[in-house]
C-alpha cells in the first residue's frame, strides 16, 4: 500500500463574496505515479473540499483552459507533475472568478500558449 | 422569481456549445441573415471534443475517391444501420466543407502536398480509399482555429460559462433555454425562435479515467432534450477505443494508439502484446489483425484485460520497439511538420520519461465517441418543431460503429446544415409564448440547491462517482440484460430518492462545480437510463454494441434502429423501427467488411 502523500498550497479567493484579499490554502492528497498537478486539484475538488474552483476541459494539454501559475510561472496544469510544496495560483491579467478560475473572454486568444499552439 | 429580476436575452437562433458542430452551425445561421448566440459552458472556442480530435477527418478529395464510395465505407463500417439519408449528405457536402474551412485559415487551415492540393493520409480501418485530410496531429485545433477566425470575422456573438440547464418548449415548439452564469451565479432565460444542440455527446457518463472526451460533453444535454420531449435514436452505440492508460502520459490519448494500426510501414513492424508478451489479435480476427475495426480492437483489449492478461494499468500493449528508428522519427516527428518539433509527440513522450522505441506502450479501452443522441430528419431538426441537433448531440449518422475520421466530418458538415436550415426556419417563425410558469419552475430547481434545506445528506458528486462506475461495470463494452437491469433500477432510484435527499454543501454561486453537479445530475441520469434502455432492446450483438448473452449479429431482426422518447406521464417508450435506406440495400453488403489494400 502506498502511503506517501504531497503537501501544497492552493490560492483561494471568492470576489462574488467581496473577499478583497486572496488566501492560501493547504491541501494534502495522496501521490500516485504520474499524477499531475490537474490530477491533485481535481482529487481535492472530488475528495476533500467540493467549493475548490478550478477549470479544465480536455486533460491532453490542448484546449489551455486548465492554465495556472505554479510557483511564479504559467503552466499547463494537466502537463505539470504534482510536486510537494507546490505553490498554485490562478493565471494572472484575467479577471478572477473564484480561486484559480478566470474569465479568459476575447484574451484567451493572444495568450502566450495560443501564440505558440502550431509552431511545432 | 418576478420578472423585475429576470434576466432575459433573445435571439432567433440559440447555438448549444462552441465546438466545431456549433461553430459551424452559428456561422451559417449568422450568413443565413439569422440573429445568432452561441452558449458554451465553458470558455469559448476551447471545449468540447473537438480539439481532442488529433488527426484525421475525412472527405472524398482524393482523385480516387468519390462521396459515394465514402457513403458505401460508412454505411457498411457502420453495420447497415446507419440512417443512410444522413450518411448521403454528409458524404457529398464533406469536400466542400473542408475547402471552406480550408479558406477561412487563409488556405493554410489542413496540410496541402507540393500540388497544393489537401495531403491525403490513410484512415483508419474500414475505410476503402486514402481521404484522411489533416494537419499533423493538430487537426482538432487547427480546425477550431480556422472556425474562430471566421467567427471574429462575422462577428458572430457568444457567452462563455453559460450552463445550460433546460430547454423551453411551448406547445411542441422551441421557445429557447435557461441558464446559469457561472461568472456571476445568476440565471438568464434565453429567448429563441430556434435551438441547435451542438454540445457533444456523452462519453462522460463514464469514468473520467475511463473516457477520452471533453469535461463538457457530460451526457446532460441528451437527458434534457429527451425530458422536453425529444426522441432519441441509436442510444445503445457507445464507441469505446483503444487508448493509452500510462499516468505519466497526457498528451497521447487516442490518436497514437489506434495510428500505427493504420500506417502500413508501422504496421509491418508493430504489435498488440498482452502482459503474457503474447500477440493475440489473430484470435480475434485473424485476417485483418490490428486493422480490424475500432469496435473489435477494443473488445480484444477488453478481453485480455478481463482475462487477467492485462497490464499494470488495465491495458495490453502496443509494441513499436522493432519499429526502425527513422520509420518512428518520421511518423511521430516529422509528420506533424515542424523544425526542432518541442511538441512532437516523441518530444513529448521522451519528456516524461518514456522511449516509444524502447518501451511498449500501455493501450486500454475508453469510452470515446457516442453514436446515438436526437432524432433529426435531413435539414437536423428533431422531432420537437424549431430545436435543431448537430454533431454529436445528433444519434443515427454512424450506425452502430463509428469509422475512424468520421467524426470531424460529421459534426462540421451536418453542424453547417443545421445553421442554414435553423436561420431558414427562423425567418419565417415568430417567438412563440413565453413559458413564464416553467421558467419559475427550472429557477426553482435550481436555487433550492443552495438554500441548503436538507441539512445533512451526501453531496451530488458522490451520486455521480457512482453513477460513472455503474456506467462502466453494468453498461460498458461487454453488457447483459442482468446487469443492464440492474443498472435501470440504480439510475432510477438515484433520481427518484438519492438525488432528493442529497446536499450541496458548498456555498459560492460562482463556478460552483457541486452546484453544477447537482444540477446536471437528473438529466445524467436519465441518459443512463437512456443507454441502458436501448442496450436492453437490442437482443443481439453489433458494432460498438456487445451483448454476452446475444453474442450474434442478427440480420433478420435487427437492421432496425431503436427510438426512445417520454410518454406523457414521464416514463420512457421504445419502437424500432427499419432501417432507412436510400442507395445501399444491407441485405447485398452486409458480410461485407471492407479490406484496407495498402
Amino acid at each position: 500500500m502506498n502511503d506517501r502523500t504531497l503537501r501544497f498550497k492552493v490560492y483561494r479567493r471568492d470576489p462574488g463574496a467581496r473577499e478583497t484579499e486572496g488566501r492560501f490554502q493547504e491541501y494534502t492528497v495522496p501521490w500516485w505515479e504520474g499524477i499531475k498537478l490537474l490530477d491533485g486539484l481535481r482529487y481535492i475538488q472530488e475528495e476533500v473540499d467540493y467549493s475548490l474552483a478550478v477549470r479544465w476541459s480536455c486533460r491532453i494539454e490542448d484546449c489551455r483552459t486548465c492554465q495556472m501559475r505554479v510557483n511564479g510561472k504559467v503552466v499547463l496544469s494537466c502537463q505539470v507533475p504534482l510536486e510537494d510544496n507546490m505553490v498554485v495560483e490562478p493565471v494572472p491579467r484575467y479577471r478572477l472568478i473564484r480561486d484559480l478560475v478566470v474569465e479568459f473572454g476575447e484574451k484567451m486568444e493572444s495568450s502566450e500558449y495560443a501564440k505558440n499552439e502550431f509552431e511545432i | 422569481m418576478s420578472s423585475k429580476t429576470l434576466h432575459i436575452v433573445e435571439a432567433d437562433v440559440i447555438v448549444v456549445g462552441s465546438g466545431g458542430a456549433g461553430s459551424e452551425a452559428a456561422i451559417h445561421a449568422k450568413q443565413n441573415g439569422a440573429k445568432v448566440l452561441i452558449l458554451d459552458r465553458g470558455t469559448f472556442g476551447r471545449s468540447g471534443a473537438t480539439i481532442t480530435a488529433g488527426h484525421t477527418c475525412t472527405a472524398a478529395v482524393g482523385d480516387d475517391d468519390t462521396p459515394e464510395l465514402h457513403f458505401r465505407d460508412t454505411v457498411i463500417g457502420g453495420y447497415c444501420i446507419a440512417d443512410q439519408r444522413l450518411v448521403e449528405l454528409y458524404a457529398r457536402e464533406a469536400p466542400e466543407c473542408l475547402y471552406e474551412l480550408d479558406g477561412w485559415g487563409d488556405g493554410k487551415t489542413l496540410r496541402k502536398n507540393e500540388n497544393g492540393k489537401f495531403d491525403l493520409v490513410w484512415p483508419p480501418g474500414g475505410h476503402s480509399r486514402k481521404r484522411s485530410v489533416h494537419y499533423g496531429f493538430l487537426t482538432g485545433p487547427r480546425i477550431l482555429w480556422a472556425l474562430r477566425r471566421e467567427i471574429d470575422r462575422k462577428r458572430v456573438p457568444w457567452m462563455e460559462n453559460i450552463l445550460v440547464t433546460s430547454l423551453l418548449v411551448e406547445g411542441g415548439r422551441v421557445a429557447g433555454v435557461t441558464g446559469l452564469d457561472w461568472k456571476t451565479g445568476k440565471f438568464i432565460v434565453f429567448k429563441s425562435k430556434a435551438v441547435i444542440l451542438a454540445a457533444g455527446g456523452f462519453a462522460g457518463l463514464w469514468p473520467s479515467r475511463l473516457n477520452t472526451t471533453a469535461v463538457e460533453c457530460a451526457g446532460d444535454v441528451h437527458g434534457m432534450a429527451f425530458e422536453a420531449g425529444a426522441e432519441m435514436v441509436d442510444m445503445e452505440f457507445v464507441q469505446f477505443i483503444p487508448a493509452q492508460v500510462d499516468p505519466r502520459i497526457t498528451h497521447i490519448n487516442v490518436t497514437l494508439t489506434n495510428f500505427p494500426a493504420w500506417r502500413p510501414n508501422i504496421r509491418e513492424h508493430g504489435k498488440f502484446l498482452n502482459a503474457e508478451g503474447m500477440e493475440f489479435m489473430g484470435k480475434y480476427d485473424d485476417a485483418r489483425r490490428w486493422n480490424t475495426t475500432r469496435d473489435i480492437l477494443a473488445l480484444a483489449i477488453y478481453n485480455e484485460v478481463t482475462a487477467g492478461r492485462g497490464s499494470p494499468h488495465g491495458g495490453c500493449y502496443i509494441d513499436l520497439t522493432s519499429v526502425p528508428k527513422d520509420v518512428i522519427d518520421y511518423e511521430f516527428n516529422k509528420f506533424q511538420g515542424g523544425k526542432s518539433i518541442p511538441k512532437s509527440y516523441l518530444r513529448r513522450c521522451e519528456s516524461v520519461g518514456f522511449d516509444l522505441s524502447r518501451e511498449p506502450m500501455e493501450t486500454g479501452v475508453k469510452a470515446h465517441f457516442t453514436g446515438g443522441g436526437l432524432r433529426t430528419s435531413v435539414d437536423m431538426m428533431s422531432t420537437i418543431e424549431g430545436l435543431y441537433a448537430a454533431g454529436e448531440t445528433q444519434g443515427g449518422v454512424h450506425g452502430a460503429n463509428r469509422l475512424g475520421g468520421n467524426a470531424l466530418t460529421h459534426v462540421l458538415t451536418l453542424g453547417r446544415v443545421a445553421g442554414r436550415e435553423a436561420a431558414a426556419f427562423a425567418s419565417k417563425t415568430s417567438h412563440v409564448s413565453f413559458p413564464k410558469k416553467k421558467v419559475d419552475a427550472e429557477h426553482r430547481r435550481i436555487v433550492r440547491w443552495m438554500e441548503n434545506k436538507n441539512k445533512t445528506g451526501e453531496s451530488p458528486v458522490r451520486i455521480r462517482q457512482r453513477m460513472q462506475e455503474i456506467m462502466w461495470q453494468k453498461v460498458g463494452i461487454l453488457r447483459n440484460e442482468k446487469d443492464l437491469k440492474a443498472a435501470l433500477d440504480w439510475f432510477a432510484e438515484a433520481k427518484n430518492e438519492r438525488l432528493q435527499k442529497a446536499r450541496v454543501g458548498s456555498s459560492p454561486r460562482t463556478f460552483n462545480l457541486e452546484w453544477a453537479t447537482a444540477i446536471i445530475l437528473p438529466h445524467q441520469l436519465d441518459t443512463c437510463m437512456l443507454v441502458a434502455r436501448a442496450a436492453l432492446e437490442r437482443t443481439e450483438s453489433r458494432g460498438n454494441h456487445h451483448r454476452d448473452d446475444c453474442q450474434a449479429i442478427d440480420n433478420e431482426h435487427w437492421l432496425k434502429n431503436v427510438y426512445l422518447w417520454r410518454t406523457g406521464t414521464g416514463s420512457v417508450s421504445s419502437r424500432t423501427e427499419p432501417v432507412h435506406v436510400t442507395t445501399v440495400d444491407p441485405k447485398g453488403v452486409i458480410d461485407e467488411r471492407p479490406d484496407i489494400t495498402v
